[in-house]
C-alpha cells in the first residue's frame, strides 16, 4: 500500500527562494526511507510540506490518502513528527511532558501514562523521567522528542535529523527503535538527515536531494547501479604491465584501484593481470557507500546529466 | 472545541503550579504597589510633619509691636530677625532666594501712626511681604503669616477703627450652616472611587496580561514549543482560543487582586497623604452593580487577551512581542487617563470609543450614573472587537509565514 505520494511538489518562499523543485516520489508502507542531502538541500521544506506545516506552491501530496495541506489536524492524528525545532516544556518533567502531549493527542489518561512509561523505558529515560526537561542533555531531549512523536502509536513517522547531537550510544538506541517499529509495527518512516553513513545503517530506501531537486531514489543496489561504477576493485600488486595503466589508478606504492560495475568482472581482470606477469598479493571489491553515490550523482548533475 | 481545554489547562497549570510564577504574577506586583504607595504616603506624611514642625525664619522691617504681639497671641512660632535699612533688606532678599530665610515682612515707617491718623482720601499704608514659592518652608511661612496672620491683624485694626466690624459686613455665606452638603453618600463615594478605580482596572487588566500573553505565543515560538503543538492533531483555532481564555483568566485574577488591594488600602494611602479622599472611598455595591462590573471586566479581559495574543503572533521572540505591545499599552494608558479629567456627563458617542468606553462604564457603574443602553453598547462593542481579533488570531495561526518561520 502506498504510504506517501508526492507529485510535482514545489515550494517557492515569499523571499523568492525556490526550496523544492517538482518533487515526484512514492513510498510504500513499512519502508524506512532516508531523505538525504546537505543542509539547505530542501529536506526540512519537504517534511513541512508533507506534514501540512507548509502549503505547496505547485503539486500535491497524500499521506495515507490524506492531503496534508487540506487536513493537517487529521494527518497529525496518525503521524508522528519529530522536527529539529520542535521542543517541549522545560518546566515540566519528561514524564509530565509526555502526559501533556498524550492528552493533546487524545489519549485516555491511563493509556497515556502506560504509553509514556513504555517509551521512557524503551528509550532508557526512566531514571530521568521526573527530572525537569531543563536539566536534560541534548541527547536525552532528542530521545524524549522521539517518544513524543511515538506516543499515539502513529502509522507514519517523520523524523528530521533525529540523531543530531546524539552520542554514538544514543544513535544506536534510536536506530534500533526505528528499525524495530518498522519491522514489528509496520510504521513507515520518512527520515531526513545529512549524515549519510547513519542513514545507511537504518534505512531501506533512499532519496538523494540537492538544491531542491531529487537526484535519485531507490535502494542501495539501485542507487549503485545508477552511478555505473558501483564497485571499486582494490589491488595490492607488483609488475603491472604498461598496457593496464589506462584502467588501473595507482593510489599508493603497490596499491591500485579500478572502477567496475559488477563483482563478476573480477576473475577475468585478475586472470589477465596474472597472465601478463603481475604479482597479485591482495584483491578486494569495495562497494560504493551512500556518500560515494551521492557525490558521484552530484558530480554527474554538474556535468549536465539531469536524468539519473 | 477539542483541544481548547488542554491548552487552557496547560497555560493555567504553567502559572499556578509554579510558585515563582504565582509570586511574580500575582503577589509581587501587589506587594510592590502597596509598598510603594505606603512609602509615598509615609513620605508625604513626613513632609507635612516637617513643614508643620519647621520654625520659619522671618525678617521683620519696621514691624509695630502690636503685630509681633498679635503673632504671639496667634501662637505662630517663628524665628524673628529684625532689619532696619535697605542694605539689610537686600541681604535678606538674597537669603530668601537661597532658601536660608523664609519670609520678609516690611512695614512702612510709623505704620501704627499712619493707621491711627488715617483720613478719608489718604493713601493706605502698604505692608510688603517677600517669599520664595519654590521653597516649601517659604511657601508655608507666606501662607501662615502673610495670608492668615496679616489678614487677622488687619481685621483687628479695623475693629479698633470702626468699633463693630459687622457694620462693614452685608451678609455671610454658610457661616453656621452645617448642612450645606446634600448628597447621596453612596454616589459620592462611588464618584470618588470612580476617579481612579476605572483607570486602574482597565490598565491593570492589560498590564496583568501583557507579559504572560507575549510569552504564551511569542515565547512558545522562541522556545520551539509552539512547533510541537502545531504538529499535534489540535486545530490551530483551538490552540489560539485556549491561550486567549487562559490569558483572560490570569489577567482577570491579577486585576481583581489589584483592585481589592487598592480598595482595601486606598484609605490608608490617601489618608496618609493628607487627602480627604480616603474617607470618601467606602464602596458599597449592589449585586446589580457587581454583576455589571464583572461583565465589563470579563469582556475587557477578552478584548485585551485577544489583542495581546494577536500582536504576539507576529513576533518571533518575547522581546519583539513586548515592543509590539507597548504602543497598545500606552494607548490604553492615555484612553484610561482621559476619564479622570472628564467633567461633562459622557454622551452615547463616548461609549463607542473602545477601551475608553469601558473606563467610562466602570466609572458610571461605580457612581450609579450609567444607563442600560450605554452599558450594553460598551459590552457589545468590546465583545465584537474581541471576536474580530479572535478571527484574525486564527487567521494568523494558520499563516505559514507567521507560524512556520
Amino acid at each position: 500500500m502506498v504510504a506517501i505520494e508526492a507529485s510535482n511538489l514545489s515550494k517557492v518562499y515569499d523571499t523568492g527562494k525556490e526550496a523544492l523543485k517538482n518533487l515526484d516520489f512514492s513510498l510504500h508502507q513499512g519502508e524506512v526511507f532516508g531523505f538525504l542531502g546537505p543542509n539547505g538541500a530542501g529536506k526540512t521544506t519537504t517534511i513541512k510540506l508533507l506534514t501540512g506545516l507548509l502549503t505547496p506552491s505547485t503539486g500535491k501530496s497524500q499521506i495515507l490518502g490524506v492531503d496534508p495541506s487540506a487536513e493537517p489536524a487529521k494527518l497529525h492524528g496518525f503521524c508522528g513528527i519529530m522536527t529539529e525545532h520542535a521542543q517541549m516544556y522545560n518546566l515540566l518533567s519528561g514524564y509530565e511532558n509526555l502526559l501533556f502531549y498524550g492528552e493533546v493527542f487524545g489519549l485516555e489518561k491511563e493509556m497515556a501514562k502506560a504509553r509514556a512509561l513504555q517509551l521512557l523505558e524503551r528509550l532508557e529515560l526512566t531514571d530521568a523521567m521526573y527530572q525537569k526537561l531543563g536539566t536534560y542533555s541534548t541527547g536525552m531531549r532528542q530521545r524524549l522528542s522521539l517518544a513524543r512523536a511515538l506516543l499515539h502509536s502513529p502509522q507514519m513517522l517523520f523524523l528530521d535529523e533525529p540523531t543530531s547531537g546524539l552520542d554514538p550510544e544514543s544513535i544506536w538506541r534510536v536506530n534500533d527503535l526505528i528499525k524495530e517499529m518498522a519491522k514489528d509495527e509496520g510504521i513507515t518512516v520518512f527520515l531526513c538527515t545529512h549524515q549519510l553513513r547513519y542513514a545507511q545503517e537504518v534505512c531501506s530506501t533512499y532519496g538523494l536531494i540537492a538544491e531542491g531537486e531529487l537526484l535519485a531514489k531507490g535502494n542501495l543496489r539501485e542507487l549503485r547501479a545508477l552511478t555505473m561504477d558501483a564497485l571499486t576493485l582494490e589491488l595490492k600488486a607488483e609488475n603491472i604491465p604498461l598496457t593496464e595503466n589506462s584502467h588501473l589508478e595507482k593510489v599508493a606504492e603497490n596499491r591500485y584501484e579500478m572502477k567496475i560495475s559488477e563483482v563478476e568482472e573480477i576473475p577475468a581482470i585478475v586472470q589477465r593481470l596474472a597472465r601478463n606477469g603481475t604479482s597479485i598479493y591482495e584483491v578486494r571489491a569495495l562497494e560504493q557507500s551512500l556518500e560515494d553515490i551521492y557525490f558521484a550523482l552530484i558530480k554527474r548533475k554538474g556535468e549536465g546529466h539531469d536524468h539519473l | 472545541m477539542d483541544g481548547i481545554k488542554q491548552i487552557f489547562g496547560k497555560e493555567l497549570a504553567r502559572i499556578f503550579r509554579d510558585k515563582k510564577m504565582i509570586f511574580s504574577t500575582f503577589i509581587l506586583p501587589v506587594v510592590l504597589m502597596v509598598g510603594l504607595m505606603t512609602l509615598v504616603g509615609n513620605l508625604a506624611q513626613g513632609m507635612m510633619k516637617d513643614l508643620e514642625d519647621h520654625e520659619p525664619v522671618v525678617y521683620m522691617m519696621d514691624a509695630p509691636a502690636s503685630f509681633t504681639s498679635f503673632l504671639e497671641m496667634s501662637e505662630i512660632t517663628y524665628k524673628e530677625k529684625v532689619i532696619t535699612d535697605e542694605a539689610q533688606l537686600k541681604k535678606a532678599k538674597a537669603e530668601i532666594k537661597s532658601g536660608k530665610a523664609d519670609l520678609i515682612v516690611e512695614f512702612p515707617v510709623d505704620f501704627e501712626k499712619a493707621v491711627a491718623d488715617y483720613q478719608v482720601g489718604d493713601n493706605l499704608p502698604q505692608v510688603k511681604t517677600y517669599y520664595n514659592p519654590s521653597e516649601e518652608y517659604s511657601g508655608v511661612a507666606y501662607d501662615q503669616i502673610s495670608n492668615q496672620a496679616l489678614e487677622g491683624y488687619r481685621q483687628a485694626l479695623l475693629a479698633d477703627r470702626v468699633g463693630d466690624v459687622s457694620t462693614l459686613t452685608v451678609f455671610t455665606v454658610n457661616s453656621d450652616n452645617d448642612e450645606a452638603i446634600i448628597q447621596d453618600e453612596e454616589k459620592a463615594s462611588g464618584k470618588a472611587a470612580g476617579m481612579m478605580l476605572p483607570y486602574f482596572i482597565t490598565l491593570l487588566l492589560f498590564a496583568g496580561a501583557m507579559s504572560i500573553g507575549t510569552d504564551m505565543v511569542a515565547g512558545e515560538k522562541e522556545r520551539g514549543t509552539m512547533a510541537s503543538l502545531l504538529v499535534s492533531p489540535l486545530k490551530r483555532s483551538s490552540i489560539a482560543l485556549g491561550k486567549v481564555f487562559a490569558l483572560m483568566v490570569i489577567s482577570g485574577i491579577s486585576a481583581l487582586i489589584y483592585v481589592v488591594t487598592m480598595v482595601f488600602f486606598m484609605p490608608n494611602f490617601t489618608g496618609a497623604a493628607g487627602g480627604d479622599m480616603g474617607s470618601a472611598i467606602k464602596l458599597s455595591l449592589s449585586p446589580g452593580q457587581i454583576g455589571m462590573l464583572v461583565a465589563l471586566m470579563i469582556t475587557l479581559s477578552f478584548l485585551y487577551a485577544s489583542l495581546i495574543v494577536f500582536v504576539s503572533v507576529f513576533a518571533k521572540s518575547v522581546k519583539e512581542a513586548s515592543s509590539y505591545v507597548m504602543p497598545a499599552y500606552i494607548l490604553i494608558l492615555v484612553l484610561g487617563m482621559m476619564t479622570m479629567f472628564t467633567t461633562k456627563a459622557p454622551g452615547m458617542e463616548s461609549f463607542m470609543i473602545p477601551v475608553y468606553n469601558n473606563t467610562l462604564a466602570i466609572q458610571g457603574v461605580l457612581s450609579s450614573t450609567i444607563t442600560m443602553p450605554q452599558f450594553l453598547l460598551t459590552l457589545g462593542e468590546t465583545i465584537v472587537i474581541g471576536a474580530v481579533f479572535q478571527f484574525l488570531i486564527v487567521k494568523a495561526f494558520n499563516s505559514e509565514k507567521l507560524m512556520s518561520a
